[in-house]
C-alpha cells in the first residue's frame, strides 16, 4: 500500500488554545503528513480564502466553546459550502467543550473533544479506525525485581545478616510440619491438569485429609464446605463465565503512569465473592491497575489445611481454595501481575505451592510479622517461612517482605529488621524478596511526631534507609498512606494520589493503593471507590512526572538513625541463642510495642 | 415538486411554529409532502437518548430524509424506503414514509450537494411539497431551494427598529434581480466587448474573500481593459464578502460603469457580511452605477414574525418569557418590505400557505 | 416541582456516583439518567462519565433548586427558629 500523505490546515480560533494543535501539527508531521498551521483569531472567512488558494486535506479547527462561539463555527462552515470547498476537504472541530453531536450540529465532518490523542487525530486523518489498544496503551507484565543484584550496601549489617541466616538454617535442619508435609504433598501429588478436567485424586484427598484440621477434613472425605461458606450454583457459574465473555471482549487496559520508571501499581481484592473480586479486578484493570493482590480471610491462615470449592461468603477476604484461584485467574487481562499473599499463617508454604501452580506472579512472605502479629507461633512459621520461600524459588515467585507490625506499634527500625532477616534469608536460598516498607501514619509516628509538620519525610527516611542497606526492589504499602486516608472520598483519593507520587519521586517500583472507602468500616468496599483511586493516583503522576518531591533535613537524620537502629537490632538478634528465640524476647517487637509471638500451630514442630 | 426552505434567525423566532403550520395546511389540503432538515438543531436534546426531541408532527404517507438513529426516537412509524448513504453523526440519512402518525425528528444532510442529492431522491417519491428545515447557525444549503420561508422575531433583537431594519435588508437582498448569465462556469470570470467582439476571462476559482483579493482582480481588469470605456460584466465567484467588493470597487469601480455584476445566489449573499452591510454595498454598488444581478432565483416568500423574547432577570439570575405587543412587529417590518410578514399564531396556517405555495 | 421532605433541604442538588455495569459510553448515559428518573428527579444531567470496559464511572445530578428558585430550606429554618 502506497503511503498517503495528507495535507492539514490547523486553525487556532483562540490564542489559549494553541498548544493542542501544536502537538497535534507534531504528531501529524511526526507521522509523514504536510502541516499548516495558521494564526490565532483569523475571522472565517480569512480561512477560508486560505482553503481556497492551499487546498487541503483537512482542515483541523481549535476553539474553546463559549458564548457565540456556535456563530462563528457555523458560519465558518457555511463559508466553506457556499465557497464549494466541502467536497474535498473535511472539516475538524476541537476543543474541550466539543462533543461530536454538537460538531455535526455545526455541520462539521467530526469533532475531537476533551482527552482526545495524538494518535487519534493521526488515525483520522490517514482514515483508518483507531485502536487505543495499539497506540501506547498496550501492557506488558514487568518483573519488579528485574535489575537488583541484592549486593548489601553496608558492610556490618551485610555481615550481621549473613550469620543470622546461617543460624536460623541450621536451627531449621531436621524440623518438620504439617504445614511442610501439605505443601510437600500439594507439590507433588497434586496435579493441576487433572484437577482442571475436574478429576478428584481419592488419594490425594485423603492423605491430604490426614494433615488437616477438622473442617477441610471433612472437606477432603465427605465434601462439606466450610459453614460460613457456600458453593456458587450451577447457574451462578454460566452467569459468570457469560459476564466475563462478554466484558473481557470489550476489555482494554489503561496506564495509570504518565512517565516510564513510576511504580506499578497493586490493588487489593477479598469482598468475600470471587464473583465480586472478578468484577472490581475488571474494573480496576480498565482503570490501569497493574496488578492484583488476592486476600484471604483471617480464618485461613488459622486452620491447617484447604478446603476446595467455588466458594462464596459474606465476610471479609475470599477464601484460597484452587477453583477461588482458577477462576480469578480466568479473569485476569493478560498483562495484570497477580499475587497470592502467602505470608503468616499455618499454610503458608502450600499457598505458595498452589499460587505457583495456578500461573500467579508473586506472593508474600513474612516469618517476623506473621508470628508477632498475625497469631502464628515464631518456631512453625519459621520453618513454614524456610519452606515457603524455597517453592517460591521452584515456582520462580517473587515475594514481597511485609511490615505490617508496624501497625501494632512495633517501631520500623525493628520491623525492618525482621523484613531484612527474611530478605537476606530469601537471598541465600536464591529467591528475589521484595522489600515491603509501610507508607503509613502508624503509631510510631503518632506518638514520636515525625508526622506532625508532613508525611514526605519519614517515609523518604524509610526508603533512603533501605537503599543504604541492600540493592532490592521497593514495594510501599499497604496500602500507601494507611491511617491517613478517612472516610471523605476527596480526602481519601488525595493523600492516596500524594503518597503515590511520594514513591514516585522515591523511584519505588511498586505501591499498593487503597480504594477510597478504605476508612469506612460498615461494610464492602465499592468499585466506584476503587476508580476513584486510580484516577486520583493517575493524576499525581500526570502531575510530577519527572518533577521531584524534596524532603526536609529530617529525613536523611532519621534515614541515618534509622539504620544505626537497625544494625543495632540485628546485633542483639545475632546474639540471641536463635532467631524463634529473638521473636519470643521482642528483639523484634516487644509486647510493649504491640507485638505478641504468636500461638497458632504451637507444638506443632517435629524434628524428623 | 416545490422546494420550500425555513430558515429561522435565532433561537425562539418560531421556526418550529412556522414548520408545523405549513404541515398542518398540507395535510388539510391533503397533499403530499415531503421533509429533510439541514443537519440538526441543538435546541431540544433529550438528555435521556442524547438525541433530538421530536418536534414535527406527521400523517400517514409523508416522505421523510433523515438520519436512521432519529427513527428511533421519532413517535411516528416509519418504514424505510431506501439509505441515501450520505453518512451523519446520527447514521447514515434515509427515505422513509410515515406507516403511522406522530411526531418526528428529522436530521438530514448538512452540506449544500449532499441536500441536492436527498432532494433529487425524494424528488422520485413524487411529493407537492419539499420541506427543508433550517438549522441555526447554519444557511449555505438553502441555496437548493425554490423558496425560502423566514422565521424571525423579537428573540433575535428585540428593538422593533433595529429588527425592521435587518429584517428590510435581508429582504433587499433577495430582491435582486435575477438574470442567466451566458459567459462562465461557476467559477465564473470577466468578459467586455470590443465592438462586437466579446473578450472573456474565466476566473481559476480563486475566491473574492478578502480585500486583496478584491484589489489583485481590480489590478488585473484594469490590466486588460482596454483605454476607452467598454460594456461588460462580471460573474463573481460562488462566495464573497462584502470587504473584497468594495476594495474592487474603490479600485476599479468608475472603469466599471454600466457593468453587470452577478452573484450567485441570495443566500451567498447573505454570507458576505451582515445583512445591513451587504445591503449597504449593494446600494453603493447601484450608485456607482453599476448593475447587480443574481445567476440562481431563490425568493423569499414570507417573513412570519414571533414576539416572544426571553429576558434576563440579574436578581434571579433566570430568563423570563416576554412578548412585544401584538402585531407590533408585522406592522414595523410589513412596512419596509413587499413580501408578506406575518405572526403565524395570529394569521394561522391557511394565509401562510396562500402567501407561501399560492395555490 | 416542590422539593417536599427531606429533599426541601437539599441545598441546590444531589449527586449520585456509581459505577453502573453497562456496554458502551451511549449505554452508560442513558441508564444514568433513567436511574435518576426512576428516582423520581426530573431536572437531571450527567456531570460526569468515563467508560471503560465493564461499565461506566458516572456522576450523576439532581438539580433541587436552581439559582433563582424559591429554596423551601429557607422557610423550614425561620419556621424552626419561630416554633424553637
Amino acid at each position: 500500500m502506497a503511503f498517503e500523505r495528507r495535507k492539514i490546515l490547523l486553525v487556532p480560533l483562540d490564542p489559549v488554545h494553541d498548544i493542542g494543535l501544536k502537538m497535534i501539527r507534531r504528531g501529524l508531521e511526526q507521522a509523514g503528513h504536510q502541516t499548516l498551521l495558521l494564526p490565532p483569531d483569523l475571522p472565517p472567512e480569512e480561512i477560508v480564502s486560505i482553503m481556497g488558494k492551499e487546498h487541503p486535506d483537512h482542515v483541523m479547527i481549535s476553539r474553546t466553546l463559549g458564548y457565540g462561539v456556535g456563530e462563528v463555527l457555523g458560519r465558518f462552515v457555511d463559508l466553506a459550502d457556499a465557497a464549494g470547498l466541502r467536497d474535498k476537504t473535511t472539516l475538524v472541530v476541537g476543543g474541550m467543550a466539543v462533543r461530536p453531536e454538537l460538531a455535526a450540529e455545526l455541520g462539521f465532518d467530526a469533532g475531537f473533544g476533551p482527552g482526545t490523542s495524538v494518535e487519534e487525530v493521526v488515525a483520522f486523518v490517514e482514515g483508518r479506525p483507531y485502536q487505543p489498544d495499539l497506540a501506547g496503551a498496550k501492557k506488558q507484565k514487568k518483573d519488579i525485581t528485574a535489575g537488583y543484584a541484592y549486593d548489601f550496601r553496608h558492610g556490618a549489617i551485610g555481615n550481621l545478616l549473613e550469620k543470622i541466616v546461617t543460624d536460623i538454617l541450621t536451627w531449621d535442619e531436621g524440623k518438620i510440619s504439617p504445614g511442610i508435609l501439605r505443601s510437600r504433598l500439594r507439590d507433588e501429588s497434586w496435579d493441576v491438569e487433572s484437577f482442571r478436567q475436574g478429576k478428584v485424586s481419592r488419594e490425594f484427598s485423603e492423605a491430604y485429609a490426614q494433615l488437616c484440621d477438622p473442617v477441610p477434613q471433612a472437606f477432603h472425605r465427605k465434601g462439606e464446605v466450610h459453614p460460613k461458606t457456600r458453593r456458587q450454583t450451577d447457574q451462578e457459574i454460566a452467569r459468570l463465565e457469560d459476564y466475563l465473555t462478554k466484558t473481557k471482549s470489550r476489555m482494554s487496559v489503561s496506564k495509570v503512569q504518565h512517565v516510564e520508571g513510576q511504580p506499578k501499581v497493586f490493588i487489593q481484592y477479598g469482598t468475600g465473592c470471587p464473583f465480586m473480586d472478578i468484577a472490581h479486578i475488571k474494573v480496576c484493570e480498565a482503570w490501569g491497575a497493574d496488578g492484583v493482590v488476592h486476600f484471604d480471610p483471617s480464618w485461613g491462615a488459622r486452620t491447617e489445611g484447604f478446603i476446595g470449592g467455588f466458594l462464596t461468603h459474606q465476610e471479609d477476604g475470599s477464601v484460597i481454595t484452587p477453583e477461588n484461584l482458577s477462576w480469578i485467574k480466568a479473569a485476569l487481562e493478560p498483562s495484570t501481575l497477580w499475587q497470592v499473599r502467602a505470608h503468616r499463617g499455618l499454610n503458608t508454604a502450600e499457598t505458595v505451592v498452589l499460587a505457583g501452580k495456578l500461573g500467579a506472579d508473586l506472593t508474600k512472605i513474612n516469618i517476623a510479622y506473621g508470628s508477632l502479629a498475625a497469631g502464628t507461633d515464631p518456631a512453625r512459621l519459621t520453618v513454614d517461612g524456610i519452606e515457603a520461600i524455597r517453592m517460591a524459588v521452584k515456582y520462580k515467585l517473587p515475594f514481597d517482605v511485609v511490615t505490617n507490625e508496624e501497625l501494632a506499634g512495633v517501631p520500623a527500625h525493628k520491623a525492618f529488621a525482621g523484613m531484612l532477616i527474611v530478605t537476606a534469608l530469601g537471598r541465600r536460598l536464591g529467591a528475589r524478596p521484595i522489600l515491603q516498607p509501610l507508607f503509613s501514619y502508624s503509631p510510631e509516628v503518632m506518638i514520636g511526631g515525625q508526622m506532625i509538620d508532613n508525611y514526605i519525610d519519614f517515609n523518604a527516611a524509610k526508603i533512603e534507609a533501605l537503599r543504604s542497606i541492600i540493592d532490592a526492589p521497593l514495594w510501599p504499602g499497604a496500602p500507601i498512606g494507611f491511617l491517613t486516608q478517612t472516610e471523605d472520598r476527596v480526602q481519601s483519593s488525595m493523600t492516596t494520589s500524594l503518597h503515590a507520587a511520594l514513591a514516585a519521586a522515591l523511584r519505588v517500583d511498586a505501591i499498593s493503593i487503597a480504594s477510597s472507602d478504605e476508612a469506612y468500616s460498615g461494610g464492602p468496599i465499592i468499585a466506584a471507590s476503587r476508580v476513584d483511586t486510580l484516577q486520583a493516583v493517575a493524576e499525581g503522576f500526570r502531575f510530577f512526572g519527572e518533577g521531584r518531591i524534596a524532603p526536609t533535613s529530617h529525613a536523611q537524620r532519621w534515614a541515618d538513625e534509622m539504620v544505626d537502629k537497625i544494625e543495632a537490632v540485628l546485633k542483639e538478634v545475632a546474639q540471641a541463642p536463635s532467631f524463634v528465640e529473638a521473636l519470643y524476647a521482642g528483639l523484634l517487637g516487644s509486647k510493649e510495642e504491640g507485638a505478641y509471638p504468636g500461638r497458632g500451630g504451637r507444638g506443632t514442630v517435629t524434628e524428623k | 415538486m416545490k422546494t420550500i426552505g425555513i430558515a429561522g434567525t435565532a433561537k425562539n423566532t418560531g421556526k418550529t411554529t412556522t414548520a408545523s403550520a405549513l404541515l398542518r395546511e398540507a395535510y388539510r389540503r391533503q397533499r403530499r409532502i415531503a421533509i429533510t432538515s439541514i443537519g440538526y438543531d441543538g435546541e431540544e436534546w433529550d438528555n435521556i437518548t442524547g438525541l433530538p426531541k421530536p418536534r414535527l408532527p406527521v400523517q400517514r404517507g409523508t416522505i421523510v430524509a433523515t438520519a436512521r438513529k432519529c427513527l428511533a426516537v421519532s413517535s411516528a412509524n416509519i418504514r424505510i424506503l431506501e439509505d441515501t448513504s450520505i453518512t451523519s453523526a446520527l447514521g447514515s440519512i434515509v427515505i422513509g414514509e410515515v406507516v403511522d402518525p406522530g411526531l418526528v425528528v428529522i436530521a438530514g444532510p448538512n452540506k449544500s450537494v449532499e441536500v441536492g442529492r436527498v432532494k433529487n431522491a425524494l424528488a422520485r417519491y413524487r411529493p407537492d411539497l419539499l420541506m427543508v428545515d433550517g438549522a441555526l447557525n447554519r444557511i449555505a444549503p438553502m441555496v437548493e431551494v425554490d423558496g425560502l420561508i423566514l422565521a424571525t422575531g423579537a428573540a433575535r433583537i428585540v428593538d422593533p427598529h433595529r429588527l425592521a431594519r435587518e429584517t428590510e435588508s435581508i429582504a433587499r437582498i433577495f430582491e435582486l434581480p435575477y438574470r442567466s448569465p451566458t459567459f462562465f462556469s461557476d467559477n465564473g470570470g470577466v468578459a467586455w466587448r470590443i465592438g462586437e467582439r466579446w473578450v472573456s476571462l474565466p476566473f481559476s476559482g480563486a475566491q473574492l474573500l478578502t480585500t486583496e483579493d478584491g484589489e489583485s482582480l481590480a489590478k488585473e481588469v484594469i490590466d486588460f481593459l482596454p483605454q476607452e470605456h467598454v460594456e461588460g460584466t462580471i460573474q463573481l465567484p460562488p462566495l464573497v464578502t462584502t470587504k473584497a467588493i468594495r476594495s474592487l470597487l474603490t479600485a476599479a469601480g468608475t472603469r466599471l460603469k454600466q457593468w453587470s455584476l452577478y452573484f450567485r445566489d441570495p443566500i451567498s449573499l447573505l454570507l458576505s457580511d451582515l445583512p445591513e452591510e451587504t445591503y449597504f454595498m449593494l446600494e453603493q454598488m447601484k450608485s456607482m452605477g453599476l448593475r447587480p444581478f443574481v445567476r440562481k432565483n431563490l425568493p423569499l416568500l414570507v417573513v412570519t414574525v414571533n414576539p416572544f423574547y426571553p429576558e434576563y432577570d440579574p436578581g434571579s439570575q433566570t430568563y423570563h418569557a416576554r412578548f412585544l405587543p401584538s402585531g407590533l412587529l408585522e406592522g414595523r417590518i410589513g412596512r419596509k418590505v413587499r413580501i408578506p410578514v406575518m405572526d403565524v399564531k395570529r394569521k394561522g396556517a391557511r394565509s401562510l400557505w396562500r402567501k407561501t405555495m399560492g395555490f | 416541582m416542590v422539593a417536599q421532605g427531606v429533599l426541601s433541604r437539599i441545598m441546590d442538588a444531589l449527586d449520585l456516583e456509581t459505577f453502573l455495569v453497562c456496554s458502551s459510553e451511549e449505554e452508560g448515559k442513558e441508564l444514568a439518567i433513567r436511574l435518576m428518573k426512576s428516582l423520581g428527579f426530573q431536572d437531571v444531567d450527567l456531570v460526569f462519565i468515563r467508560f471503560g470496559g465493564p461499565g461506566a464511572r458516572i456522576r450523576v445530578r439532581a438539580y433541587i433548586y436552581r439559582p433563582g428558585q424559591d429554596y423551601a430550606w429557607v422557610r423550614q429554618i425561620d419556621d424552626g427558629e419561630k416554633r424553637g
